[in-house]
């Protein structure tokens, strides 16, 4: 299939799943599991849940098939399913004790210009922070750093205007700022 | 331009997103404008940490076997789509009930006897009076428990892998099933196309885990280099049965280059059970 298909976008192999040739979505799961896994992992922080996630994905693009627009963009409609899927999940199992910072106030909580980041951070901590983000600033986050994905890609995503994005991003690199500091101010409390 | 505006910039600009006039803007106030500088600066080394994070392992081969379990089950499932007015025709049938109408005859004809032998037992106070003789109970219990085989055998060749599935951990449910009900898990062991229904197959043959003809299936099953799902799974099941000739075939797993390294590891963890 992959020596035919390598140069067939997605959306016409979606298109072909809706018609009815399932192994099209071979070719789509080949091209797209990974960073759905990554996505679902790094925002869950959960490479377990993020595993079953990934299939609880291509079961409901299975099942959904046919409410795919052919006009849209089909990276977009993935990984709105992949956050629709983890919400349900995370909704089954019950809250989650995270994120602890969710209404972190970003005026009061910002430590200012005076207090400045050490060129050396350290990423287990800073993991830790992100972690700690609400569930829509670290997809923000994550969208935009990891996948490179340009800001009107990430507006489709998650159905808010460009604008806001950038609003939005700016914030949550912020508050990531701000739970980073937060935490190394108190580290015992932190790896708890 | 304003202070707040190029900020919120800022990632944009690191993630490479701005076009050019944009981008040359924005460096030409943060060159101007110390607190804009200062504050560039934070969100630059956080925008670098972050990318110095380590990135999660991505299990491609376990997460492909199951997308393929699923594809597979999917389109056998779509292949019998066409008797769909049948289809329409039961949906009242509750979700348990099988599609095939021999598997139907077998189900309800168990029913029956299962009816029979409850309607008997039921009235304790008149067993006495009606009690049957105890060679017709034995004989009501034979025929049931050999329609409960029928059925699961039946089960087990299904188009369908669910209930294949069912077939399988059915099996468990039968005491002292023949050779015929071994020999059908191993078959699915080996041949069946859905992982899924060969991993039920590896737990329900533990019960029979003494028996030569399972302890040589398992060994079968084991060089399958198509599924390293698969190979754990007997891994797990020759260390749990301790079967004797395990450390010798781990060794060689162990060192087999050509074999998924999750299946090489497992193998090493297998040989430190047995030394220990």
């Amino acid at each position: 299939m992959s020596s035919h298909t390598q140069n067939v976008t997605d959306e016409l192999l979606m298109h072909a799943v809706q018609g009815g040739q399932l192994e099209a979505l071979g070719e789509l799961f080949e091209r797209h599991h990974r960073p759905v896994f990554l996505f679902l992992s790094r925002t869950t922080g959960d490479p377990v849940a993020a595993e079953d996630l990934v299939q609880e994905v291509f079961v409901r693009i299975l099942k959904y098939r046919h409410t795919y627009d052919a006009g849209s963009r089909f990276e977009t409609w993935l990984f709105r399913i992949a956050r629709n899927a983890r919400a349900d999940h995370f909704r089954k199992r019950g809250p989650s004790p995270a994120p602890v910072d969710a209404a972190l106030d970003v005026a009061t909580a910002d430590p200012g210009p005076d207090r400045r980041l050490e060129r050396q951070i350290d990423v287990q901590q800073l993991d830790r922070a992100m972690q700690q983000l609400a569930e829509e600033p670290r997809d923000l986050l994550v969208l935009a750093r990891y996948h490179g994905l340009p800001y009107d890609r990430i507006a489709e995503t998650l159905g808010i205007e460009v604008g806001a994005v950038k609003v939005r991003v700016h914030r949550a690199m912020k508050q990531l700022r701000a739970v980073f500091f937060r935490l190394e101010d108190a580290p015992c409390a932190a790896k708890k | 331009m304003r202070c707040e505006e190029v900020r919120q910039r800022f990632a944009e600009y690191l993630a490479g997103s701005l076009d050019a006039g944009a981008a040359q803007e924005l460096e030409q106030h943060v060159a101007s404008c110390a607190e804009c500088q200062a504050e560039f600066a934070g969100v630059e080394v956080l925008w670098k940490a972050l990318g110095d994070l380590p990135a999660p392992v991505v299990p491609s081969n376990r997460m492909r076997e199951r997308f393929s379990a699923m594809l597979a089950a999917e389109r056998a499932s779509a292949d019998r789509r066409p008797a769909s007015r049948l289809d329409r025709g039961r949906t009242w049938t509750p979700a348990f009930w099988p599609g095939e109408p021999l598997v139907q005859m077998a189900l309800a004809a168990s029913l029956l006897i299962v009816g029979v032998l409850a309607g008997r037992a039921l009235p304790a106070r008149q067993v006495q009076q009606v009690s049957l003789p105890s060679s017709e109970i034995a004989e009501v219990r034979t025929e049931l428990h050999d329609m409960r085989q029928m059925l699961t055998l039946s089960l087990m060749q299904q188009q369908s892998a669910t209930e294949r599935l069912r077939g399988v951990s059915w099996t468990a449910q039968i005491d002292q099933p023949g050779n015929e009900v071994v020999s059908a898990l191993l078959d699915t062991l080996l041949h069946d196309p859905n992982v899924n229904v060969r991993l039920a197959a590896v737990d329900a043959l533990r019960r029979f885990s003494d028996r030569p003809e399972v302890r040589l299936g398992t060994k079968r099953a084991i060089t399958d280099k198509t599924s390293p799902l698969l190979q754990v799974a007997v891994i797990d099941f020759m260390v749990d049965t301790r079967d004797p000739q395990a450390p010798a075939l781990f060794r060689t797993l162990a060192q087999d280059g050509s074999l998924d390294e999750q299946v090489r590891g497992r193998a090493q963890w297998g040989l430190e059970r047995f030394a220990s």
